[in-house]
């Protein structure tokens, strides 16, 4: 069973890998906007998973703040961005 | 685990998230026009994500009722502050792409948004 939470935690950041690619083509900023939210909201599920696997609340902490802090400044960047510039 | 219900729930629920999530990156890097993919993008995540918190809250609830302990319980507590952080986000920016989408500039047709180049 735990090694079914790790799988679907590999799965998960290969999911977020791809989301990334996303990132650099754009074309549009928002565009890449939505990539890195659609990559952020992929990294909380698979930290969720790897925090069962390694058995730490820690893990799920640390995730809790990091993902704070990277939609944060994703909802700063498009409120404060110019719209469709590339 | 022990009991097969359980881990035939778990499973499921794995599969849900995992193929949610990737309905939705395939959304994201195959559709033409920012709207459908932020329509995609946005809630096919969302419910890979949810999936993954329900399989956590089964687990939970089940490792509770069979040993005990005040760990699962806190860690249900901490899945539903992040599921609550990640809805609150997506919610908000999405309604900041989707009126930048929708407004009648964007929503002309030109060549550049047409943007399949994906290459």
């Amino acid at each position: 069973m735990i090694n079914a939470w790790f799988f679907a935690a590999l799965c998960l950041v290969f999911l977020t890998l791809c989301a990334l690619v996303r990132v650099i083509p754009g074309p549009t900023r928002d565009d890449q906007l939505v990539a890195v939210n659609a990559a952020v909201t992929i990294a909380a599920a698979a930290a969720i998973a790897l925090s069962i696997y390694w058995q730490s609340l820690f893990v799920l902490d640390s995730s809790i703040a990091l993902l704070t802090i990277c939609y944060a400044g994703t909802i700063a960047y498009a409120h404060y961005g110019k719209g469709e510039g590339v | 685990m022990s009991d097969p219900f359980i881990d035939a729930v778990i499973y499921i629920l794995f599969i849900v998230s995992v193929g949610f999530s990737g309905i939705g990156i395939i959304g994201l890097l195959l559709f033409p026009d920012i709207r459908s993919r932020l329509y995609t993008a946005v809630r096919a995540t969302l419910i890979g994500t949810g999936a993954m918190v329900l399989s956590v809250i089964v687990y939970a609830f089940f490792v509770f009722q069979s040993g005990g302990g005040d760990d699962y319980t806190s860690l249900v507590i901490h899945t539903l502050v992040l599921m609550c952080v990640v809805i609150g986000a997506n919610l908000l920016l999405y309604r900041l792409i989707r009126k930048r989408a929708m407004s009648p500039e964007t929503c002309k047709p030109s060549p550049q948004n047409n943007s399949t180049e994906m290459k």
